[in-house]
């Protein structure tokens, strides 16, 4: 996707967005940076609610919910850090959900096939939610009182119910287990609907990634064990009829509607939340590019011999093989589901013979791109060729090519086809610099994963064995990088000096990549 | 990256991991200021079946004929349920007032209250009064007979109906010394159809 094609309001977002995943990168590098790893630390951190969550539970009691849940925070080494590990995860499970869901908004992954995984997310959301807003009332203290009040009042505000919601909590008489029962049996059920939600969430991504990686993975359930220790968690006083709280502590990230509810009447707070929710729902319709959406993939059966290697790259799952009628030339033809396709052009990159890929953007039309790119009177032998995506040419493009580089902006990384390179190398160029964004934070999930793969190991579609590898170097910056990417290059340019200038040799290159003209074909 | 831009990345990370954790600690427990401060609380919470309003007439034989065979009933009737004037004071000051209706879309459910007045903590003596506001006839409904209306007002139904019913007029008088951030809940009570204030039962 060409970032001219996006909103002025996901621009923006990428900018800020890519500005604090730069910082992210100084600290934590881009392997264990936590806002790539936004979506696995949400699921990092249901992990430890569950945990947490059934070890609490044996020593709930529906009958005393307040008297219960003050034992076992009254237990300084065992149930006190318990409880505030399984709170503070559900909070940090919040944080990381909305910083995951404005990375799919700012890296406008939101739209086409993907509305399914956007507004799935939004209903994973409203149950995280809701599901914390069960936690806080079973607890029944003033904060849990409060949540219980005021959600019921909004809840009445829909004319639809025959008796108030509400007066359940305002009367004089104590709530009956019952209530904490089913207050129990939602707070358990809604982790469980969460499930199915989630299913749905990943059904269209192939090998989604689950858990952040393990440094990450242990420093978060490590400094989660640690602040539940160092500060342990209290208890506020408890409900109760006759006494209204002077002030509650409110947890910001479930409550965070609660003081709208007072300051505004029941009805206006719930029809602002009904248009908070309405307004994330339709996300998808409002980023969606009109005219102007990039085409799905598709497979020139001519060329297709039946390798497989685009259904097993694609990151969407939307190529499957099929068989074809016999007297092909081959068995299986690889075939396009344009309603799962995103049009990320990862198959471009994955197949030799070039057969596949979102049309304009396949192998072949790479290579005639990159021919013209060399053909350029403007080229020189021996020039460095940097080849980067366009969201980062368009960042620091002029940067790198003021100190002598030939940019070559192609539209992500990871759809290069590994022959651009070649074309590249044996077109003179003392060494080609390929820029892609680090793999956490590929807008097309895998690219640079199988970029690396095609041009270190072998990977089908390889980048060919003739092709000196020491004139070639895959690095990782995102759009706002411009130091790295320059250290990166000067870098490369020292490396290859004393390989001396690169041998002009084109002609041959993609020989073996052209299609088979058709009376060629038995 | 060099041995001191590593350094100070691990010590910058460490640092802001540190924050992190800490602000959500912090934003796990904002505290936020709660009315009434210092001041008590007159609650007014309950839910009562209002009063159903019913015309009903005698159906004129031509009427009554042009009805299937199982509808054919002397009298009909027609009605909704009735709106109530809630005013509650303090020390003969009005302090909160609101007409009621009963709910659902088509307020013909439970008559849902709640009302929270802060008041200066201290001795008060609250009022609570409810009054049925309307008895006008539904529209288009022709105007019952003396008649008619003895005989509805017998049906053993109708009878069973209205002992459920709030009644038209229901006053409360209380005198109560409040602590700060004290409750006092005036509520009704279906059984004896009464409003009363209830306080805190003393601490043991
Ligand atoms: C319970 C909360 C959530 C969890 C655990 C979660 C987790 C995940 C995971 C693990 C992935 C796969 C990432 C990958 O391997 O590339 C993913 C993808 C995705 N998520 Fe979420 N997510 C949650 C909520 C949300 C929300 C609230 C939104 C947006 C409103 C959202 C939008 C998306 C989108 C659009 C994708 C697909 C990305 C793509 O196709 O390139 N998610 N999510
Ligand atoms: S990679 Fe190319 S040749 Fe292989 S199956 Fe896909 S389209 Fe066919
Ligand atoms: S462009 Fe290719 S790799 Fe990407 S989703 Fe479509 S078929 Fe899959």
């Amino acid at each position: 996707m060409n970032a001219a094609d996006r909103r002025p309001a996901e621009r923006a977002a990428f900018r800020f967005l890519a500005s604090f995943d730069a910082g992210a990168n100084r600290l934590y590098g881009w392997r264990a940076n936590p806002l790539y790893q936004s979506g696995t630390i949400v699921v990092a951190c249901f992990l430890l609610m569950l945990l947490t969550g059934l070890w609490l539970v044996l020593f709930y009691r529906v009958g005393a919910p307040y008297d219960s849940v003050a034992r076992i925070t009254g237990d300084r080494w065992v149930g006190n850090w318990m409880r505030g590990v399984h709170r503070y995860a559900s909070d940090a499970a919040v944080l990381a959900t909305l910083v995951h869901a404005f990375r799919m908004f700012a890296q406008g992954r939101s739209w086409g096939p993907r509305a399914l995984a956007w507004v799935s997310g939004v209903v994973l959301l409203g149950l995280i939610l809701a599901c914390g807003w069960t936690g806080y009332v079973m607890v029944w203290d003033t904060f849990g009182q409060s949540l219980a009040r005021e959600g019921a009042r909004m809840l009445d505000a829909l004319p639809i119910l025959s008796e108030p919601t509400s007066r359940a909590f305002t009367g004089e008489r104590p709530l009956p287990p019952a209530f904490f029962f089913l207050n129990l049996f939602a707070h358990i059920g809604i982790p469980l609907a969460m499930g199915i939600g989630f299913w749905l969430h990943l059904s269209r991504v192939a090998r989604p990634a689950l858990l952040p990686p393990k440094p990450l993975l242990y420093g978060l359930v490590g400094g989660l064990v640690l602040i539940s220790l160092a500060l342990p968690i209290g208890m506020l006083p408890e409900a109760s009829p006759f006494h209204a709280p002077a002030m509650v502590r409110l947890d910001l990230f479930y409550a965070f509607w609660l003081p709208f509810t007072r300051w505004l009447r029941p009805g206006p707070a719930l029809l602002l939340m009904i248009g908070s929710a309405l307004a994330l729902l339709s996300v998808p319709l409002v980023t969606r590019r009109r005219a102007a959406a990039p085409p799905p993939s598709t497979v020139d059966e001519d060329l297709c011999v039946g390798c497989e290697q685009c259904a097993a790259d694609c990151p969407f799952e939307a190529i499957t093989m099929v068989t074809r009628p016999p007297g092909g030339r081959s068995e299986l033809v690889a075939r396009v589901d344009p309603a799962r396709c995103v049009s990320c052009g990862i198959c471009a990159g994955s197949c030799a013979p070039m057969g596949v890929g979102p049309p304009g953007r396949t192998g072949r039309d790479q290579l005639s791109a990159a021919r013209a790119f060399l053909d350029d009177p403007a080229r020189r032998s021996g020039e460095h060729v940097v080849i980067c995506c366009d969201r980062g040419a368009e960042r620091w493009g002029d940067a790198i090519a003021a100190e002598g580089a030939a940019v070559l902006p192609v539209d992500c990384a990871g759809n290069l086809h590994t022959s651009i390179i070649e074309l590249c190398v044996r077109g003179g160029a003392a060494g080609v610099l390929v820029v892609a964004c680090p793999p956490r934070d590929c807008w097309n999930r895998e690219g640079p994963r199988w970029l690396l793969a095609r041009v270190y190991h072998d990977r089908e579609a390889e980048l060919q064995a003739r092709v000196d590898r020491r004139r070639v170097r895959v690095t990782y910056a995102n759009a706002s990088e411009a130091t790295e990417v320059l250290a990166a290059y000067r870098g490369f340019v020292d490396d290859t000096r004393p390989l001396g200038a690169g041998g002009a040799d084109p002609g041959e290159v993609g020989a073996e990549c052209e299609p088979v003209a058709a009376e060629e074909q038995s | 990256m060099s041995a001191s831009q590593s350094w100070r990345a691990t010590v910058g990370g460490g640092t802001l991991a540190l924050a992190a954790m800490v602000g959500i600690v912090h934003g796990s427990q904002v505290p936020v200021a709660l009315d009434p401060g210092t001041r008590a609380v007159v609650r007014v919470a309950f839910s009562a079946r209002p009063e159903r309003i019913e015309i009903c007439r005698t159906l004129p034989d031509s009427e009554r004929l042009a009805l299937p065979a199982h509808m054919r009933q002397e009298t009909a009737c027609e009605g909704r349920t009735a709106h109530y004037h809630l005013e509650v004071r303090r020390d003969g000051q009005v302090i909160s007032a609101d007409l009621l209706r009963g709910g659902g879309l088509r307020s013909d459910r439970q008559l849902y209250v709640f009302h929270e007045v802060a008041i200066p903590r201290g001795p008060s003596e609250i009022e609570v009064l409810l009054v049925r506001v309307d008895s006008v006839p539904p529209r288009g409904s022709a105007a019952p007979d003396a008649a008619d209306e003895a005989r509805a007002a017998e049906d053993p139904m109708r009878l069973r109906r209205q002992a459920g019913e709030v009644p038209p007029r229901l006053e409360l008088r209380a005198r109560v010394t409040l602590a700060p951030r004290e409750v006092v809940l005036v509520t009704y009570d279906a059984e004896s159809r009464r409003l009363l204030a209830v306080q805190a039962p003393p601490s043991p």
